[in-house]
């Protein structure tokens, strides 16, 4: 297959966001299946919504994005109802994601057909196929892909975390959403581009078991290998090559991912990125000195140190309203720009999980009583 | 021996005050618990983001440390050995006392709530604020004194509170400064005098002998010129002041705003170090220690004070609505000469930079943050047009900055996400 280069960002002593570069990435060679030509025109009616709900489940039974949620817990919610607007969000849900841009260039067929196959089922109107705007060959492809389609694209500039739900919905409608609810409660649908993907190769060629994921190791080149879901993320590693044992091994993203044990750790559906890093030092947290730059970072608004002097009293700092953490969206910006390396996300994760357990609780209290 | 016996006091009592501060106990935050399930494989007690911006508090201030010496090394250039003597004695006597503190401490490391890059970011900024040429042992413990102080109310701890730049810039009101001249805010080591250049001085600029004269400047300033074609008009209302005796009154009695930016007419509007002070916030902007935002908006609060305060001392003492519809016919690049005049007789500039610079000054929420500005900024118009003797600006923003959390839950932003 034709290389091709995308933007990737250069990895400096295992850390990302330097400057811009051109990179060359190829999309690895489609494994030994044979074509099916499995074609099921009858899905595509919108009276046959419960049978896409038992093909999701069957392709992609989980959520295929770090923060869109499942597409068969969207139509479950959306039960009879239509959806007024489909998104199909192709901003990269981190900013070292290339994941939207190389299934646009190198696996086009199954991810429009996948998107066509569910805005037809679903009977949605209006089709917006959210793009960064930097990414121009990206946006040259869906120009392509759109022409006598119902897709309208939409380019927006992506910093991060625009591609979450709340924001991007916001973004594009004006409607706002709670962190904790679907948006399929507003008859909207946010479509993740892996799920669209499975489900076109799925239609295509009858595969439903692998999915693209990125692969970061300090020093080297990007890589995107297909990858199979349950298979061990060491095992997947050593397919490529790559020894993760004196690494540090992260998963989804170094700003809202998760910090793993590749050997106990297997690859899932929302599994999408992969980071290798040497061991990084540890910085400390000391006092805050109010500079205000995670008050400025907050996407949706909120005063992270306030809400940290509300989980622990904390001298001199006003004191938030513990209610406001349900609105974190968990980006992990605050403490991602915190000078005094205070640990701002866990300390509101913290908080958030517990008001929705209070929350979950009093709404038990009124149903029994 | 008495001096040994109160320098032991001394740092006993300031001992006693550090070991039972609040802010000194409590150094950080509990890690949260995982929410993740350990048998899945992820580690607990590691929480993202595994990627941190790479300014840590370290730098914050020695980003600040090492702009301020642009501006200092400049009045140095100006004001020679004196000023050179001054500068070192204030960063002698900071780090002597903060090597003196982590000495007593040294058992208790993270007792001492001091870094030293704080330490001399607040010292070098106290000796931009104060007079050449004080003697050195003054400085020496002015230097030691704000380090003390900021030690003992908890330093960085307690951020919501500058102690060590107050102190700093009340022992420039309380130093005997000759008081002969009449203003304080020319007598500084940025925003300096060139009459003070007498001996060792690496340039020589033009100065004046005595302070009766008019300091080496050969020019009217634009205020008083201003001052006496607006008091003409009052007197004769019906007639328009021309622009040719405008072009006249600014060519022949005023230099160009570009020289007077420059330095290149020192003295009478303490120009020396101003373009120090402006490329230093330009780079404290690029590392977005100092937000650009925030240095306009206290400056737009200036303009929109020294234009509209009708407490005039030189420019609208007179006649004031008369004179703000003169402004009228003034040409747009001779208001530029007024606003850099203005902008130049006291510190407003230095207040811009390197206070806001410092974090704690201002309120974190954004509209609490652009309130405070706009009004710090009019307040220290006001201030300077009311001639209070000592930086106004610095002061306005050192005795405002208590409020600052106040203003901070007055001005709470809600999100815009429904919970």
């Amino acid at each position: 297959m034709r290389p091709l280069k995308l933007i990737s960002r250069t990895m400096v002593g295992g850390l990302y966001f330097g400057r811009p570069a051109w990179r060359v990435m190829e999309w690895p060679e489609p494994p030994d299946a044979t074509a099916t030509e499995e074609k099921n025109p009858e899905i595509s009616r919108p009276e046959n919504r419960p049978q896409l709900g038992d093909l999701l489940r069957r392709v992609c039974p989980g959520s295929t994005g770090s923060c869109t949620p499942a597409l068969v817990r969207q139509i479950a919610d959306l039960a009879d109802r239509r959806a007024r607007l489909l998104i199909l969000n192709l901003l990269p849900a981190q900013p070292e994601s290339l994941l939207p841009a190389a299934l646009t260039q190198f696996q086009s067929q199954y991810l429009a057909a996948g998107a066509e196959l569910i805005a037809r089922c679903l009977d949605s109107p209006r089709v917006m196929v959210a793009l960064d705007r930097h990414d121009r060959p990206t946006w040259r492809a869906w120009r392509r892909l759109a022409d006598g389609r119902r897709f309208r694209i939409h380019t927006l500039v992506n910093r991060y975390p625009q591609a979450h739900p709340v924001i991007l919905t916001r973004c594009l409608t004006g409607t706002v959403l709670s962190p904790a609810s679907l948006p399929s409660g507003r008859d909207i649908v946010v479509l993740d581009p892996v799920t669209c993907w499975a489900l076109g190769r799925f239609l295509r060629w009858g595969r439903a078991t692998t999915r693209p994921v990125q692969v970061f190791v300090s020093g080297r080149e990007p890589r995107l290998a297909e990858a199979r879901v349950g298979q061990r993320v060491a095992d997947f590693l050593r397919t490529l090559g790559i020894a993760p044992d004196t690494q540090e091994c992260i998963l989804n993203g170094m700003l809202a991912g998760e910090w793993i044990d590749p050997e106990r750790t297997a690859i899932r559906w929302d599994t999408e990125l992969i980071s290798l890093r040497p061991p990084a030092a540890h910085e400390p947290a000391v006092d805050c000195i109010r500079c205000g730059w995670c008050v400025g970072a907050c996407p949706v608004g909120l005063n992270p140190v306030s809400l940290l002097a509300a989980a622990r009293i904390h001298d001199g700092l006003p004191v938030g309203d513990r209610r406001e953490a349900v609105a974190c969206i968990d980006c992990g910006l605050c403490s991602y720009v915190c000078p005094s390396r205070l640990d701002l996300a866990a300390t509101i994760r913290t908080l958030r999980a517990k008001q929705l357990g209070m929350a979950a609780a009093a709404a038990e209290l009124a149903a029994a009583g | 021996m008495a001096v040994g016996i109160a320098l032991a006091i001394f740092f006993g009592g300031i001992k006693l005050l550090l070991l039972n501060h609040p802010s000194c106990i409590d150094g950080g935050v509990d890690p949260a618990p995982s929410a993740r399930d350990e048998s899945s494989g992820f580690i607990p007690g590691r929480h993202p983001p595994f990627l941190l911006w790479p300014a840590a508090r370290r730098e914050f201030y020695q980003t600040i440390a090492y702009t301020a010496l642009l501006p200092l090394a400049w009045g140095m250039v100006v004001f020679g050995r004196c000023a050179i003597v001054v500068v070192i004695c204030y960063a002698a006597g900071a780090v002597i006392s903060y090597a003196l503190l982590q000495w007593l401490f040294r058992r208790n490391p993270g007792k001492a709530a001091l870094t030293f890059h704080h330490t001399l970011a607040c010292a070098l900024i106290a000796a931009a604020l104060a007079y050449p040429l004080m003697p050195w042992y003054l400085a020496l413990g002015a230097g030691a004194g704000v380090t003390l102080l900021m030690a003992a109310t908890g330093s960085i701890g307690r951020p919501w509170l500058h102690v060590g730049l107050l102190a700093a810039l009340l022992l420039v009101v309380l130093y005997p400064t000759p008081r002969r001249w009449p203003l304080l805010a020319r007598d500084h080591l940025v925003l300096g005098n060139a009459a003070h250049n007498r001996s060792g001085s690496i340039y020589r600029w033009p100065h004046s002998g005595g302070p009766g004269d008019i300091d080496a400047v050969r020019f009217e300033r634009p205020g008083l010129v201003l001052q006496s074609l607006y008091a003409t008009i009052a007197a004769n209302p019906h007639s328009r002041p021309s622009r040719l005796r405008l072009q006249r009154a600014f060519a022949l009695d005023l230099p160009a705003p570009g020289d007077m930016f420059l330095g290149a007419v020192p003295g009478r509007i303490g120009t020396v170090g101003l373009l120090a002070i402006v490329l230093a916030g330009l780079w404290l902007s690029c590392r977005h220690i100092l937000l650009p935002g925030a240095w306009a908006l206290f400056l737009l609060g200036v303009v929109a004070g020294l234009v509209l305060g009708p407490f005039s001392s030189h420019v609208f003492d007179h006649e004031f609505w008369q004179s703000l519809g003169g402004l009228w016919y003034l040409p747009p690049e001779r208001a530029l000469t007024l606003v850099v005049d203005e902008l130049c007789s006291a510190d407003f500039l230095f207040a811009s930079v390197f206070v806001l610079a410092l974090p704690g000054t201002m309120p974190m929420e954004p509209m609490a943050r652009r309130v405070f500005l706009l009004a710090a900024g009019i307040l220290a118009a006001l201030a300077h047009r009311l001639a209070i003797p000592a930086l106004p600006a610095t002061l306005t923003l050192l005795l405002l900055q208590p409020l600052t959390p106040t203003l901070d839950v007055l001005f709470h932003r809600r999100s815009w996400v429904r919970p």
